[in-house]
């Protein structure tokens, strides 16, 4: 494949319409509010065919697994393929509204989404426990600050503490919001910067290369 | 006091197991204090007008206790309120959890296509919000079940967010409520409140304080407030005493440990 | 709304524009200043020599390093994947180097095929191509918590001695700290947004690079002159920001709404 067609073809794409996407939004014009909403409902088409290219994945990773019979591996590449193809095959012919297939969902995802996140119950107990040690006095003011807030959340401190609780009002209000603020403004730099540096092309690394 | 130090693992997760269903198997009431963010979600909702057409960002896709009640009872008080109802969904799982939310609110006792439409599924995040915004019809032609959005009744005069009267933004990480504020509440201006769990809340409070939310719904506390207020008692409530409960007891637990550290710090440099 | 202002800009973006062209003529101003030699010394990060050493470690128990670059979707303007991918090839290099295994877990399909091609090159790179093990580079699963189900079982089976974690690791990141915990592992993370993981982040992990750090960290390691010049850009208009917004506190503290006005245009 030329270098045009592997490198200068997609720069074009990507800086054409990254350029007109982005002052779509403050220019004020029937034309480009008309092409950025086109633009958009091409994204929801690509956005669609990356979902099967997921799939597609999927089978290409596990399928290997199964068919070279990979040792302690390939089992659990057979039932991912065989529950996909299996649920998919019920969403096609029932329709993914049918009681059968949220039953399926139910108990192959939900449950284990569930059993997973409650999970995390436990391991963020634990954490907090070992690791919520106020070694120096930063840690001490972070410690504070994280029991003053916990306190806020549990009810029973507002109502036997509420001047305490004044203050975590205060302290959620102005300087959490106010970091929060800083962290956003700096985020938001940080990806108009990588934007225009991907959009003309100074940073090609997405296109899997430093050429 | 030194033994706390060296409470086995195993030790620690059986006390919050049965921190956990205790309250479960004995339930207790709690009463929780309204904050300002419940208050003003609440009274958003109550002075909308009959016939208000609210679009609901909705990214709930299990039956959690933090998005799943709030969205629940926010449905509810829509539903009190006349309001017609748009979800748009930002994950396929969201879509399915989105068909539980009209059932447990009782919207499917209403009009399909008039009085509520799901949308479903809507892949392209910012870009897809984006050209819905400025074209919904054109953008999202069928619903989740396949219908045409343009013979439907309610898309008859609502065809872009200007013709929206309410935004509900509900969900936690990326894409959530933050692609919400950045491309329909503040450029747009419209009316917007939020429904997160606790471990996204952080953002939310910042566009509460800027008044891109006018209110919100934090965590599971969140939740228990808002059914306490709107009346709907739900799981929220019900299932309420454990998360209290535990977090009593990492409290203690976290200013016990450091106490130890401490005193163990101080026995140590004498 | 001036004249002008109707013809071309929606109400209240129009000072959006001029702010956007501003950071773009910046941005390449000083894009061309780092190609014509320009560079910039960064502070050096702890968690840049703990990452050696935790390879070091690693090479002395004989057990494997960890490395997840998140489960984010592999989209160009992504700022995570973006800046861990620089520190897995860092990581690739110094393993290679030191015939450490590194097993790398993968959470987007559509990613399996660039993070591979990182940990191939960077062996060819450090002059150990035999190194390359193509099944040490596993795509988990789409969902968060398939993969850090995945991840918790490879920390725990294969002992991992050193686990390496930047990006956006969703809601499932303390479950896969605390499994590296339980098998003693050093841990070393990074995330370049604020969400509510990077408290547990801060919880798990022994060393860890926020948002800004993490960037700084993966221009430090690879000295590119382009990505320097992208961490000085930002600073350079973090700067001009500070002054904007104490000015403007300054000014409308005394009633003086000129420069709300401006920023609203």
């Amino acid at each position: 494949m030329s270098v045009v067609v592997r490198k200068y073809i997609p720069l074009a794409i990507v800086a054409v319409l990254g350029f007109f996407m982005i002052f779509s939004y403050p220019l004020d014009n029937a034309v480009t509010t008309a092409a950025s909403s086109s633009l958009g409902k091409w994204v929801i088409i690509l956005s669609s065919f990356a979902l099967g290219l997921g799939a597609i994945n999927m089978f290409l990773i596990h399928g290997k697994r199964v068919t070279t019979r990979e040792t302690g591996r390939w089992q659990y590449s057979l039932s991912l393929l065989g529950s996909l193809v299996i649920v998919a095959l019920l969403g096609f012919t029932t329709g993914v509204d049918s009681d059968t297939y949220a039953f399926l969902y139910d108990i192959l995802i939900g449950a284990g989404r569930l059993t997973f996140v409650s999970l995390r119950g436990f391991f963020v107990f634990s954490a907090f426990y070992r690791a919520y040690r106020a070694r120096t006095w930063e840690g001490g003011v972070m410690l504070a600050g994280t029991i003053l807030v916990m306190m806020y959340q549990v009810p029973i401190a507002e109502l036997f503490f509420p001047q305490l609780n004044v203050f975590t009002k205060w302290l959620l209000d102005v300087p959490f919001v106010a970091g929060n603020r800083a962290i956003a403004v700096i985020g938001g730099i940080a990806m108009v910067i990588m934007a225009f540096r991907i959009i003309t092309g100074i940073d090609k690394s997405w296109m899997g290369g430093s050429d | 006091m030194s033994f706390l130090e060296r409470i086995p693992r195993r030790i620690a997760f059986l006390i919050l197991a049965l921190i956990v269903v205790i309250p479960l198997v004995r339930p207790f009431p709690v009463m929780v204090p309204i904050s300002d963010h419940t208050r003003n979600y609440y009274d958003t909702i109550d002075s909308l007008e009959p016939g208000s057409v609210v679009l609901v960002g909705a990214n709930v896709g299990t039956r959690d206790l933090e998005m799943y009640p709030q969205l629940v009872a926010t449905f509810k008080q829509l539903k009190s309120k006349d309001a017609k109802i748009i979800i748009y969904n930002f994950s396929p799982g969201a879509a399915m959890g989105a068909i539980w939310l009209f059932e447990d609110s009782g919207y499917t006792d209403l009009t399909y296509g008039e009085d509520y439409v799901h949308l479903g599924f809507v892949p392209g995040e910012d870009s897809a919000l984006s050209a819905f915004a400025l074209d919904m019809v054109s953008t999202k032609q069928v619903d989740h079940y396949g219908n045409p959005t343009a013979s439907m009744a309610l898309f008859e005069d609502v065809n872009s967010i200007e013709d929206i009267d309410l935004v509900i933004a509900s969900g936690g990480g990326t894409p959530g409520p933050d692609n919400w504020a950045r491309i329909i509440s503040i450029p747009y201006g419209t009316l917007s409140l939020v429904a997160v769990p606790g471990a996204f809340a952080a953002r939310q409070y910042d566009y509460i304080a800027l008044g891109v939310w006018q209110g919100g719904l934090i965590a599971q506390r969140g939740a228990v407030e808002y059914e306490s207020l709107t009346g709907f008692a739900g799981r929220a409530t019900s299932m309420y005493a454990p998360l209290l409960l535990s977090s009593i007891v990492l409290l203690l637990m976290m200013i016990a440990g450091n106490v130890v550290f401490w005193l163990n710090s101080r026995t140590r440099e004498g | 709304m001036t004249g002008v202002q109707k013809m071309f800009f929606i109400e209240g973006r129009g000072a959006l524009f001029f702010f956007m062209i501003a950071v773009y003529a910046v941005t390449y101003a000083v894009s061309e200043w780092a190609k014509k030699g320009k560079t910039w010394e960064l502070r050096k990060l702890a968690p840049i020599d703990a990452i050696s050493e935790g390879i070091g470690r690693a090479v002395e128990l004989g057990r494997p390093v960890h490395f997840s670059a998140g489960v984010d979707r592999a989209g160009p303007g992504d700022p995570d994947r973006s800046h861990a991918y620089p520190m897995l090839r860092y990581v690739a290099m110094n393993c290679a180097q030191r015939n450490c295994r590194l097993i790398t877990t993968v959470g987007k399909a559509d990613v399996y095929a660039v993070i591979d091609q990182i940990v191939r090159e960077a062996a060819i790179d450090a002059g150990k191509p035999e190194w390359y093990n193509p099944e040490d580079t596993r795509f988990l699963g789409e969902d968060q918590f398939v993969y850090a189900a995945g991840v918790m079982g490879i920390l725990a089976r294969e002992k991992v001695a050193t686990n390496l974690m930047f990006g956006y690791h969703r809601g499932s990141l303390i479950n896969m700290l605390e499994a590296g915990r339980m098998v003693g592992a050093l841990q070393i993370g990074g995330m370049a947004r604020m969400t509510g993981e990077l408290g547990f982040m801060a919880l798990g992990c022994d060393y860890f690079l926020v948002l800004e750090e993490l960037v700084a960290a993966a221009a430090y390691i690879s000295q590119d002159p382009g990505q320097l010049g992208t961490v000085a850009t930002q600073d350079y208009i973090k700067f001009f920001l500070i002054a904007v917004i104490a000015l403007g506190a300054l000014l409308i503290t005394g009633g003086i709404e000129v420069l709300v006005n401006l920023v609203n245009w």
